[in-house]
Order: C-alpha cells, then sequence, then structure tokens
C-alpha cells in the first residue's frame, strides 16, 4: 500500500469494499502495522460478496485480490508487495466470507484465516459446495472469543457481539495504538445460542484505550427500541396458539439459528413439533453442530427432517424452512410455485414469515405472499403480525440507534468513529450519533481511503484507487469435479456453477480482459434439467 | 471408495439410509454409517478427518434437501 511503504510507524486500516459509495455487501479491509524499524506486515478482515441481483450480468462482486494476494502459481502478490500474515473472519454471512470461494477459484492463495468454530463450519461447506480442491483450502484457526491472536505484529483480540452464532468484533491491538472493529453487531442478552455480549468487557476495552471504532451503520438509523428474542419467542408462541390444529410453515432465512430457537420453543410450548426443510437451514444447523452449538437443546425439543415429520400429523408439526426474502428456490418459494418435492400449501396452512422485507426483497416477497395466498394459505408476515396483535416476529441483527450509542459510551474511542457497512443515510446517521457524543467522527466518501492510527493521534494518510472482481456464471459448463475411482464414483445429483471473472475499476467498468485470473479446473456440459419429451410425428416416427 | 468424492459418499449414505436423520448424527454415529457402507474396507482405507467428515455431511444435507435454496444473504437484514 503506497501510503504505508515507508511512512512513519502506525497501524493503518483501509476499507477496500462495503462502505456507501456503493451500499453494503462485499465488505474487506485491510489492516497494516508499521513498527519502528520492524518490516511492515499486514492482514486482512472479511472477504465477503456483494449480490449483484442481475445489474451488470454478475453474480457478484468482491474486492480485486490483484496486488493483495499470492498466486498460486508463482507465490507472488502483483507488483512485489509483503503476502499478508492472516485473514480474520467476523461471521459467517456471504458479505463477508463469500468471496474466499471465488478467489480460490481465481488460482490465488488466501492466507491462514482466524474465525470462529461455526464461521469455520460455513466456509469449509461454502469451498466443499463451490469443488474447491482440498489442496487449495486455507489453514484455519479457530479463535473462541477472549482469545488474542498474534497476527502481522499486531494482536487480535476476538470480542464477543450479538449477530449470528460465531459472530466477533476485533479489538486490534499494535503499538501504535488500537482499532476496535465492530463487524455486524446489536445487544441482545435473550439470544439464545452461543455467547453474549458484554458490556463490562466493552467498558473495559474502553478503559485500556481505543483509538479509532469502525462500525456497522445497517439500522444506526432506526430510533425505534428493539425486540429482544425472548419477546419475539412469545408472540410466535401467541400467533401459534391462534393457529392450533393447522398445518404451520415458518419462512426465515437459513443463518437464522436464533430465531430457529424461538420458534422450536414456541412450537414445544403448543405442542408441535419442530422440522426443518431446506439445504441452507439444514447445513446451519449442522454448523452449529459441528461448532458445538445444539440447537434442539436450545430449542427444548428435537429437530425432525422433513421426511420425519411427515409421518405427523401436519397439524402437530411446525415446519420451518427458508425463503424469507423469496429467494429463487428456497423452502417458501418452491412451495408457493408447487415444485416438485416442495412443502405442500393448502387452504389450511398457516405461513409465518417471520423477517421484515428489505428493500431488494419487497416486491419478490410481495409476489411470494400472493402466490401463497391464491394457493389458499394463510400468510402471517412480520407486518401483519404486528398489525393483527401478536407483537413483533422479527428484529433486524444489527444495531439501532438505541445500540450505536451503548457502544459507543462503553468504547469511548479517543480519537475517530469510522461508520462503515451502510449506504449513505445509515452512515450519516451513524456519525451523527458519535458526534453527538463528542466523539469525532469521519465519513468515507469512497472505498480505499486510508486512515491512520500513530502515538500522535488519527489522520487520513491518503486514498487509493480500489478495484473489484465481477464474477459471472458460465453458460458452457459446470465444474468437474474430483471424481472417485472407476467403479466407485457416480455422476452428482447437482452440478457446481463455474464462473468467469472480469477486473471492474470502482465504478464497476472493465479494465481487464475477462478471465484475467483463468480457473484451470475443467469444465463438463451441463445437464439440462428440462424433462425428456417424445413427439411422435403423423408418419408415427417418435422423436425427441 | 474415496472419501473426498463428497457427493458419492452422501449418495451411498442417503441410498443406505434414507430416513437418517442427517441433521442430529453425532460424528461418532456418523462415522460408524461410513464404515459400515458397502465397499469399505476400513483396513485400506483410513478413516476421514473432521473436515472431510464434515465436508461428507454437507453433500448428504444438499442431496437429502435438494436443489440449492440460494439464500444469498447480503447482511441487510
Amino acid at each position: 500500500m503506497a501510503f504505508v511503504d515507508g511512512h512513519q510507524p502506525g497501524l493503518f486500516w483501509q476499507s477496500l469494499m462495503g462502505n456507501n459509495s456503493d451500499g453494503i455487501g462485499g465488505n474487506c479491509h485491510r489492516y497494516d502495522v508499521v513498527g519502528e524499524g520492524t518490516p511492515h506486515r499486514w492482514f486482512l478482515v472479511d472477504y465477503g460478496v456483494k449480490f449483484r441481483h442481475g445489474g451488470r450480468g454478475y453474480a457478484v462482486e468482491f474486492a480485486s485480490p490483484e496486488g493483495l494476494l499470492a498466486r498460486r502459481s508463482d507465490g507472488q502478490v502483483e507488483g512485489g508487495g509483503p503476502i499478508p500474515d492472516g485473514l480474520v473472519l467476523t461471521h459467517a454471512h456471504e458479505d463477508h466470507i463469500g468471496a474466499i470461494r471465488h478467489l480460490l477459484d481465481m488460482g490465488y492463495r488466501v492466507p491462514p484465516v482466524y474465525a470462529s468454530a461455526f464461521t469455520a463450519a460455513m466456509l469449509n461447506k461454502s469451498l466443499a459446495d463451490a469443488g474447491i480442491a482440498r489442496d487449495r483450502w486455507p489453514e484455519m484457526t479457530i479463535v473462541r472469543n477472549g482469545e488474542v491472536v498474534a497476527l502481522a505484529d499486531a494482536r487480535v483480540e476476538f470480542v464477543a457481539v450479538d449477530h449470528m452464532p460465531g459472530a466477533t468484533a476485533l479489538a486490534i491491538r499494535s503499538e501504535q495504538g488500537c482499532v476496535f472493529h465492530s463487524g455486524d453487531y446489536r445487544f441482545d442478552a435473550t439470544l439464545p445460542l452461543g455467547e453474549r455480549a458484554d458490556p463490562e468487557r466493552l467498558r473495559a476495552l474502553g478503559k485500556e484505550g481505543i483509538d479509532m471504532v469502525v462500525a456497522d451503520s445497517t439500522s444506526a438509523p432506526n430510533r425505534q427500541d428493539p425486540v429482544a428474542e425472548a419477546d419475539i419467542q412469545r408472540n410466535l408462541s401467541r400467533l401459534m396458539a391462534a393457529n392450533t390444529g393447522r398445518p404451520l410453515i415458518a419462512g426465515i432465512l437459513g443463518s437464522q439459528l436464533d430465531r430457529l430457537v424461538s420458534l422450536g420453543r414456541a412450537a414445544h410450548d403448543n405442542g408441535r413439533a419442530l422440522a426443518v426443510s431446506g439445504r441452507s437451514l439444514a447445513a446451519n444447523v449442522a454448523a452449529a453442530g459441528m461448532a458445538g452449538l445444539d440447537v434442539a437443546a436450545a430449542a427444548g425439543t428435537p429437530i425432525l427432517t422433513a421426511a420425519e415429520a411427515r409421518a405427523l400429523p401436519p397439524g402437530q408439526v411446525l415446519m420451518v424452512t427458508t425463503g424469507a426474502f423469496a429467494q429463487a428456490n428456497s423452502g417458501l418459494m418452491r412451495a408457493a410455485n408447487r415444485q416438485p418435492g416442495a412443502l405442500e400449501i393448502t387452504p389450511d396452512t398457516t405461513v409465518i414469515v417471520a423477517q421484515r422485507d428489505i428493500p431488494s426483497s419487497r416486491a419478490a416477497q410481495a409476489a411470494m405472499v400472493a402466490k401463497l395466498e391464491r394457493l389458499g394459505a394463510r400468510v402471517i408476515t412480520a407486518e401483519a403480525a404486528e398489525a393483527q396483535g401478536f407483537g413483533p416476529i422479527h428484529q433486524s441483527g444489527h444495531a439501532v440507534e438505541r445500540d450505536v450509542r451503548l457502544m459507543y459510551t462503553l468504547l469511548r474511542p479517543k480519537g475517530l468513529a469510522v461508520p462503515i457497512h451502510g449506504d449513505h443515510r445509515q452512515i450519516q446517521a451513524n456519525s451523527r450519533l458519535a458526534r453527538s457524543l463528542g466523539i469525532p467522527s469521519m465519513v468515507l466518501d469512497r472505498n480505499g481511503t486510508v486512515i491512520r492510527v500513530g502515538r500522535d493521534g488519527v489522520s487520513v494518510a491518503g486514498a487509493e484507487a480500489v478495484s473489484r472482481v465481477g464474477a459471472r456464471e458460465r453458460t458452457d459448463g459446470v465444474k468437474q469435479l474430483p471424481r472417485a475411482p472407476r467403479g466407485q464414483g457416480r455422476d452428482s445429483h447437482f452440478a457446481v456453477p463455474a464462473y468467469s471473472y472480469d477486473g471492474l475499476d470502482a465504478t464497476g467498468t472493465i479494465v481487464l480482459k475477462p478471465d484475467f485470473c483463468r480457473s484451470p479446473d475443467p469444465l463438463r456440459p451441463k445437464r439440462s434439467n428440462a424433462p425428456e419429451i417424445t413427439v411422435t410425428t403423423l408418419a408415427g416416427r417418435r422423436e425427441r | 471408495m474415496r472419501w473426498d468424492d463428497y457427493q458419492a459418499v452422501a449418495g451411498a449414505l442417503h441410498a443406505a439410509h434414507p430416513r437418517a436423520n442427517y441433521l442430529s448424527l453425532s460424528d461418532v454415529d456418523l462415522i460408524r454409517l461410513l464404515v459400515g457402507l458397502p465397499g469399505v474396507d476400513t483396513a485400506a482405507l483410513p478413516l476421514p478427518d473432521a473436515v472431510t467428515l464434515a465436508a461428507i455431511r454437507f453433500a448428504w444435507i444438499a442431496l437429502a434437501e435438494g436443489e440449492d435454496d440460494s439464500t444469498p444473504f447480503d447482511g441487510t437484514g
């Protein structure tokens, strides 16, 4: 990084993607540590994707690894810069870890990863799903909250936050200063899974001295008091009691395991068995088990598979599935579209969508609800649940105004608060909150700004143009996965998409020819999912 | 059989144990099912490590639950 080489000692932070200039997504941060007379070393925090939802033709975009990571082919970083010492992951959402499989697919080496057990399990799933050969997987170290990792001449402490299982904030200390990197967070002492945020630890960190806070802004404009998960559980229980005897389906996001626990407890209160349907939700449950989080025990009821639940009267089951954002191929969408093998919707069915819509999902969610209602279902969205007097059944996983104030009050940064992870309105709201507490705040106009933390204070060191990569799903084939020896293997039941990668500048313009880093993995033709049809011609000859 | 052909192993598991609860199965029980698969010679094939076991479990889930339900979540919820 130009503003670090040869510069005075300091702890330097640069956000490569995920700020107000392009909104939320693709989170990727760089921390450089320059000591007195010691070689410059550095590490990354998070490497996520930004979903393009069809825009520009890319499935996802993420910060370009050019000049950051070493190529597998020669072990060198383009431009000759130092190789990062590590990659620290704050949690398992795709906008924080989703690019890693693409980096490996492109032929880059991912440095040693430091993550919580749940986050590591989900990353492993991501790499296995993407067909990345095991010998390319990065080395992974599991870190517990409270533990400190020595990385690049800094000490990185994992600090528990309330967001999702395994989510962590980071206290990054060097000789020059300390940065608190919040990751995604909120405060809710009633979340049932894993460790909870500890305000006393945050207060102690503040007393030890925090120079800069890099903080989540997503829900900062929200002035309503947050709803505790325990209250959501009670409201869900009342809602279920009002639907006694009816087949009941609840749609959540695959990663919302705390909500799954609340739904399970509410189901148990109402004499219903709990079942789970949907690949991503089932995978999250499995990952939780690998991380030592017993979702069934927390819910107070066994978790059945959809197949097991079919043996029970539908009115005695709560089926929890995916599709709270009406994603294609999610459980609720497949049910709404009456796809083969999907959950059945009848006029007796009640569907609960325990998730408020967001701007990018609003239209799709409304269309899904309309389809479900046309099938005769009674649909209760998070908005409708409040209107019908059941109370809130959803709370954002991000800090609202009250939580942001609490975080800043506990940490009391001496230097600067830098809001991230938000659009312009969200970041401005976060910044105003900090300033209202007497904390200087800086709103970054663009990604690539470098901020230096030193013994003499916090300052802007400069700004660099940052580039990104657009990943487009290929239409000429799918990945050829490793096959078992002849006679033992079998055809894959599902195809792993193959991607092509374009180098883009910060505005999304292609600056490098397609496949600037071409994956060497072979492709095989896509298997058609269309049913075979035969047509009998007038002459009686059968053709396809 | 090779343990790292996750989809093939998952297919064999699902065929042999279609009613198993892959959500709540412990690692010990999963290993027990794996070594009981037809054609597995534990003398010739070492037990899968934890990462491989996890990959097999995820592949089994994918097979049993069907098409990817595509829940890209950009963290804005």
